[in-house]
């Protein structure tokens, strides 16, 4: 069952910073969308998502915090200080860390997460099948998986916290090294997601997250500057230079506004069509 | 698929295999290093794991049969007693040095190739797993794991590297002097690149609950995985061979 | 100083054939983009391009040079390759060595100046002194392209020298893009982003199963989609929207 996450006035700030990494952050997720939290390289995509997963508060007990975060009915005075896996999943940015190594099968590989978390019985054979099957990786089953592409390392990356159920799944930038066709078979498995799993999908461009999220919250220096929907965010004036590939968008939705024909209107129908072509 | 023994069998036999590299005369030693070597290339459990296994085990039974050879040469030589059995460069081989040698060699093979059987037929994840559910801790075994992935992927890593600063003109293929300055370009990015990986997949182990598996393991060991049977009838046997050993070893 | 593949095949040993008959040139001021699906043999191609790997049939050329015949130390001096990923080459303490490292193993002049200029298109010189671990994973690949940059190499290859970057490091490498034409510098990239790429290649390679599907000018290929999807490619989503608006390319930004 997906969890709604607020955010009230979330400041993270590192020990010896002079600046915080995050600063005054307050939004509401709610539960089974999928937001896209966008933004340059330092403006605190990472540290949000890694705050979230409670990697952040365990490793780092010198973090300065004020506000906090509440995911679901439970509410952290702060951010957790410890890991909320199975409640909340986080991918890395690189996948190939996230395979153990400690087994020889994909299939292994992922029963090994329903072991840490103690969820191994008699329907565990079957609810990684489902996975595997929903992920469409059930051919690599017996494949060993150090020896995957990066796409399927990726999606196995995937299968390994999906079979734990999570409530919120993080991903931090995950398509940076994935090829049109693995972006394409992400953003099925991100849409098949939605309404079960709340998802936040971090990016440095615009591209993938307008195609996929609910909603888009850009963050520049550790500060939102917006949360709005796809449509809403193309549509206003607001200037969002640090967001690579906004501009190009911008000038579409300028272009679609121009045209007479209403059919044209709606950015979002014309990047469903453009799926589906 | 190759069948498999449980890895606390295969303990047990290196286990016996020491006992009686103490236990009997050098003859039987070496008899028992025969079998060794026997066992490797006919029960498929003991058959290395890889062509990277198989590869490795040859090596070291040339080089430590080189090197026992050389401890019985050297005993021969240096301890005197007993018949002289001829010379090599005007040094005599005595039967006592000859004795000893062979006593010293043949339990130094045994042992070795005991430690080798083991390792190039079991993965090494077997028996981090087999320790883990004995009670290792999960710290101590994510460290383990760490380490042996480094390991595993360690000549890949360095081949990776050498392209990448060959590519950019680091003098890998030119003198001795010249490769001499070229190897902290080849070491560093292997020291730093690990130690940040090593970082990054601990962190993903956490983030897939690994430190709470001891306490929630329990749960998922599957029943009946307890000592073997077998293993504890091969541990009885050691410690037979043991106490009578012992026995002869004492006056009377 | 080109960079000329004369019906090249390889195959590793005991394997099918991985790259089969390929043949193109890239020279001065040349942007080659070279693309394909994961596999079809891309990192294999550049490593047949400075020597590490020797082809099976047909012939590697660099500035006229057979590959074959010299050292990879020599032909260093002319086709720099980048691999994917900065870990396996960063080493030194700080970025000014780093980037310095290659004009120096070269024999270059003024190796420091070099540097310099290279750190300064990237946006890198004001982190000259600090550690390359210390720089976000962004600026770490930035880095290795300074680095390549300032091997003075006339012909540069990178292997996804786009992926992971930021809007900042984009306008750091469109500097260095920039910078190579006006240097009559050549440069073979492997990128799977065609959105960014395109616009700057002057001649594209698209390989299907270790083939040429296609060989010729970025245009002709961005009005012919049916050729990459053939390749397993796709135009990215605004260039697909653009075109069907009837808008024009973007123009790089310098």
């Amino acid at each position: 069952m997906a969890a709604r996450i607020e955010l009230n006035s979330l400041t993270l700030r590192y020990a010896m910073a002079s600046t915080p990494a995050v600063s005054g952050l307050s939004c509401t997720i709610p539960q089974g969308s999928c937001v896209g939290v966008v933004g340059p390289t330092g403006a605190g995509k990472t540290t949000l998502l890694h705050s979230l997963a409670g990697i952040l508060g365990k490793h780092h007990p010198e973090l300065m915090v004020s506000g906090n975060v509440s995911i679901g009915d439970e509410s952290f005075g702060g951010i957790s200080r410890e890991i909320l896996f199975p409640r909340v999943g986080l991918v890395l940015q690189d996948p190939s860390v996230q395979i153990s190594g400690v087994r020889d099968t994909v299939f292994e590989e992922v029963l090994f997460t329903l072991e840490n978390v103690g969820a191994v019985g008699d329907d565990s054979d079957s609810r990684i099948q489902l996975i595997l099957r929903q992920l469409g990786i059930e051919h690599l089953a017996h494949r060993k998986p150090t020896s995957l592409s990066g796409g399927e390392t990726q999606r196995v990356a995937l299968a390994t916290i999906l079979v734990a159920r999570p409530e919120v799944l993080l991903l931090d930038e995950p398509i940076s090294a994935l090829d049109a066709t693995a972006q394409a078979r992400l953003r099925s498995i991100l849409l098949h997601l939605r309404g079960t799993t709340t998802v936040l999908v971090t990016d440095t461009q615009i591209d993938f997250p307008l195609s996929v999220c609910d909603r888009i919250l850009a963050l520049d220096h550790g500060r939102a500057v917006v949360f709005a929907e796809p449509q809403q965010l193309l549509s206003n004036d607001q200037s969002l230079p640090m967001i690579g590939g906004w501009q190009r968008w911008r000038d579409i939705a300028r272009e679609l506004e121009g045209r007479s024909d209403s059919s044209h209107r709606d950015t979002t129908r014309i990047l469903k069509a453009i799926h589906l072509a | 698929m190759t069948p498999r023994i449980d890895i606390s069998v295969k303990l047990a036999v290196v286990l016996l295999l020491w006992v009686c590299a103490f236990a009997f005369s050098w003859m039987y030693q070496a008899l028992l290093c025969l079998v060794v070597i026997a066992v490797r290339f006919t029960i498929p459990a003991f058959r290395p794991q890889s062509q990277r296994s198989a590869r490795a085990f040859s090596r070291f039974l040339l080089y430590s049969a080189a090197v026992a050879f050389l401890v019985l040469l050297l005993n021969s030589l240096l301890i005197r007693g007993g018949t002289s059995y001829g010379t090599i460069l005007g040094f005599a081989l005595y039967e006592e040095g000859l004795l000893f040698g062979l006593r010293t060699a043949s339990r130094l093979l045994l042992l070795t190739y005991a430690v080798l059987l083991f390792f190039i037929s079991s993965p090494l994840k077997d028996l981090i797993r087999f320790l883990q559910t004995r009670g290792l801790s999960p710290s101590f075994t994510l460290i383990l794991l760490l380490t042996l992935h480094f390991l595993d992927h360690l000549p890949a890593r360095i081949h990776q590297i050498f392209l990448a600063q060959q590519a950019r003109g680091a003098p890998v293929d030119a003198g001795v002097l010249a490769r001499s300055r070229a190897l902290l370009s080849l070491l560093s990015p292997l020291v730093l690149s690990s130690i940040v990986e090593s970082i990054d997949r601990g962190t993903a182990l956490e983030l897939r609950g690994f430190l709470n598996r001891r306490t929630n393991c329990e749960a998922s060991i599957p029943s009946g995985e307890g000592w073997n049977f077998l293993t504890i009838l091969i541990l009885i046997l050691s410690m037979v061979i043991l106490i009578l050993t012992i026995f002869r070893w004492l006056p009377g | 100083m080109n960079l000329t593949f004369d019906n090249v095949s390889f195959t590793y040993a005991s394997d099918r054939p991985l790259l089969k008959s390929l043949s193109f040139e890239a020279g001065p001021s040349d942007v080659l983009l070279i693309v394909g699906q994961n596999g079809v043999g891309k990192s294999t191609l550049l490593k047949l391009s400075n020597g590490i790997l020797k082809p099976t049939a047909g012939h590697v050329r660099v500035g006229g040079l057979d590959t074959t015949e010299q050292r990879i130390s020599k032909l260093a001096r002319e086709i720099c390759v980048t691999f994917q990923n900065p870990a396996d080459q960063i080493f030194a303490p700080t970025v000014e060595k780093e980037v310095s490292f290659a004009p120096r193993n070269l024999g270059r002049i003024d190796p420091a100046g070099l540097a310099m200029q290279a750190m300064a298109l990237c946006g890198l010189d004001s982190v000259a002194t600090q550690h390359p671990y210390d720089l976000p994973p962004a600026q770490r690949k930035l880095l290795t392209i300074a680095s390549a940059v300032a091997s003075g190499a006339p012909l540069l290859a990178f292997d996804e020298p786009s992926a992971g970057l930021s809007q900042l490091e984009h306008r750091g490498l469109e500097r260095i893009l920039a910078s190579l034409k006006i240097e009559r510098r050549g440069l073979i990239v492997v990128s799977h982003d065609l959105g960014y790429f395109l616009r700057h290649a002057t001649k594209v390679l698209v390989l299907r199963q270790g083939e040429t599907l296609y060989y010729g000018t970025p245009e002709w290929l961005a009005v012919n989609e049916g050729v990459l999807r053939k390749a397993g490619l796709k135009l990215p989503i605004p260039e697909r929207v653009s075109r069907m608006l009837g808008q024009r390319p973007e123009q790089p930004h310098v």
